[in-house]
């Protein structure tokens, strides 16, 4: 694998809903392949991945006005801290862990290569600063919990009028669901962390912590209104698709009920195919995969949420089907034997999801790209981490390559699964 | 300083059990309610104790002739209660009046005795019983800011609890320490009742001796 940089697709989402684990696999065998280290590395650091931005264009104003509230917040505080500001050594290293937090994400923001994901690292910096800020201003008589629970009351109230002003228009009901989508996951997270709970007796770095997520919530709710805002003016004869969306989603959850019907009954690995080699990589890929074809679409946030959820529910259900059958027919089909063989089929998603991007109805397969991504980068990171040593057992590292694999399938099925909502929408 | 008993809570495992509240330092202990499908395990989120801490690694209590006491260690009966020695630091007198105190009638007293680093403190979440077993669960949490205090520094510290039962001996006694404020289990909690903080409910925290 070269190291240029393509353009690919970054998830928003981590890989829980497709992996559920977060230990490297370590069942001991018999028989040890070994793959050399720096190989192994270079396999999965040797490609960039960009981000997918958000539907609406953050605006550079927006971004600039997190990046400055953070900052306004650092600035707030002595740096360092000393003993004399705080003398509890412990207290004092994690305030300073808030602010080491917030400079981290606003280089990284300046770094990122798109605006979605600048602005996910500004929210970051915006709530470790709004953190040490908190913190200090605690130690100064200046901040307490009834402080911090009118903020949250404020953020409440902030989110009620939002609500108020907030409809589900657009120009088209595709790009409407995925605007929506964003701004609804938003709204959700704000009227969260302003409902939250916190313990009032509670000191200075747990008070610290809570207006941490507080300033989260108010980001998702300034980020919410900003996108609704900058996507109503792009409108040029908005109309209302709310029903239409709602519409949809039962039509794609009626897809979905008939999708499983035909689905095997078995979902354990070695039910589903014969000779598979326990706990290697397709074994946990059909795992995976099976688990995937089963997500419930749950309690979205929204209607948009929950079309968009659908699809990636849709493309689950048909990369189970894809791994099912090519393991059926290759059961050591995507077993790997060299660190190549692990760029191959991290190189193999990342090509999946690139096209998958590029395809006409992208807006609407978000959820299952995401997914895909995030699972990407999950066994990236495990992958990168065991790499450090200078021989690393492909057993050590099955479960996280068979990732990539589901990654693939799952960014493969996701323009079908787009198109079926599409087609959905233009019948409501 | 006295010992905290502002709130009792004896609770069996496994079974809704009401809260037993307002005990003062004088309450008659002993009033486990056994009740559900496993009535040989107790809980108590508050049950009565009496902290020491002092700085440096020296041994708080000793027992007969300064012999070393195990870290953990149950004491059932009045003659070995009264061998412990405590060092001479404020606040022995009260806990020394908090072991003459305990009726091993209906009580028996744990002793535990550990470092802890000097920046943080050690909130008892609960104690659970059985015959012949006995397990503390604490959560650790960051002292108050400004408390001086230096990162890897660590003190002695000495927990006494007093449990409402006369256990015959104890075979088993465990420690967890959780990392953070309490958090107790479903079986715990749904029985306290939802939305009770997690200790000392009426706002008090394990009471720390001078250092």
């Amino acid at each position: 694998m070269t190291g240029h940089t393509r353009r690919a697709v970054l998830g928003l989402l981590g890989c829980a809903a497709l992996a559920g684990c977060s230990a490297l696999s370590s069942d001991p065998v018999s028989e040890r392949t070994e793959l050399d280290g720096a190989a192994l590395r270079g396999a999965v650091t040797g490609e960039r991945i960009d981000g997918v931005g958000n539907p609406v264009e953050i605006g550079a104003d927006y971004r600039h006005s997190i990046r400055g509230r953070a900052e306004d917040d650092l600035e707030s505080v002595p740096d360092p801290l000393t003993a004399e500001d705080i003398p509890n050594a412990e207290v004092r290293d994690e305030l300073g862990g808030f602010r080491e937090r917030a400079r981290n994400a606003l280089d990284a923001a300046e770094e990122a290569a798109g605006a979605g994901d600048a602005l996910n690292h500004l929210r970051d910096a915006r709530k470790d600063a709004a953190a040490i800020a908190a913190g200090w201003a605690f130690t100064r008589g200046a901040f307490g919990p009834d402080d911090l629970a009118d903020r949250r009351a404020a953020l409440g109230e902030d989110a009620a009028a939002f609500a108020e002003t907030w409809s589900y228009e657009g120009d088209d009901p595709v790009c409407a669901t995925a605007v929506h989508a964003a701004i609804e996951s938003r709204y959700r997270q704000a009227t969260g962390e302003a409902a939250a709970t916190f313990d009032r007796e509670a000191r200075v770095v747990p008070l610290a912590e809570a207006a941490r997520e507080t300033a989260g919530g108010r980001t998702a709710l300034a980020t919410a209104r900003h996108l609704n805002e900058r996507y109503r003016a792009s409108l040029s004869d908005p109309t209302d698709y709310r029903a239409t969306i709602e519409a949809a989603g039962d039509a794609l959850a009626a897809r979905i009920r008939e999708r499983r019907r035909s689905l095997p009954e078995a979902r354990d690995p070695d039910e589903l195919v014969s000779d598979l080699e326990p706990r290697g990589i397709g074994w946990y890929a059909i795992e995976n995969a099976a688990r995937g074809a089963e997500e419930r679409l749950g309690d979205a946030s929204g209607p948009a949420t929950r079309l968009s959820n659908a699809v990636g529910t849709l493309a689950n259900i048909a990369a189970f089907e894809s791994v099912l059958e090519t393991l059926r027919s290759e059961p050591a089909a995507f077993d790997v034997t060299s660190a190549e063989q692990v760029a191959e089929r991290r190189s193999a998603a990342l090509t999946a999801i690139e096209r998958a991007r590029e395809s006409e109805r992208t807006a609407l397969a978000r959820r299952p790209l995401e997914a895909a991504l995030g699972s990407v980068r999950y066994a990236d990171r495990a992958i990168g981490r065991a790499a450090d040593a200078e021989s690393v057992a492909v057993e050590r590292i099955t479960l996280e390559v068979s990732y990539y694999v589901q990654a693939a399938a799952i960014a493969r099925a996701a323009p079908d699964a787009a198109a079926r909502a599409a087609a959905a929408l233009a019948d409501g | 300083m006295v010992p905290l008993t502002r709130r009792q809570t004896l609770l069996a495992a496994g079974a809704s059990v009401a809260a037993l509240a307002g005990c003062g330092a004088d309450d008659t202990s002993g009033s486990a309610t056994t009740v559900g499908s496993n009535p040989s395990e107790h809980v108590a989120t508050d049950p009565e104790r009496y902290t020491l801490r002092r700085s440096g690694d020296r041994e708080l209590v000793t027992g007969a002739e300064g012999k070393r006491v195990d870290r953990r260690t149950a004491v059932t009966d009045a003659e070995r209660a009264a061998s412990l020695a405590f060092a001479d630091v404020d606040g022995a007198d009260d806990a020394r009046a908090f072991v003459r105190e305990t009726e091993f009638a209906s009580e028996t007293l744990l002793v535990y005795q550990s470092s802890v680093r000097t920046c943080y403190e050690r909130e008892l979440c609960y104690v659970s019983w059985s015959e012949g077993e006995v397990s503390l669960r604490y959560g650790r949490t960051l002292r108050s800011w400004d408390t001086h205090c230096e990162v890897g520094a660590s003190d002695a510290g000495l927990w006494l609890v007093r449990i409402p039962d006369a256990l015959d001996g104890v075979s088993s006694f465990s420690l967890e320490l959780s990392s953070g404020a309490c958090r107790l289990p479903p079986h715990v909690r749904s029985a306290a009742g939802e939305g009770s903080a997690p200790n000392g409910t009426d706002g008090t925290n394990d009471s720390e001796g001078a250092r």
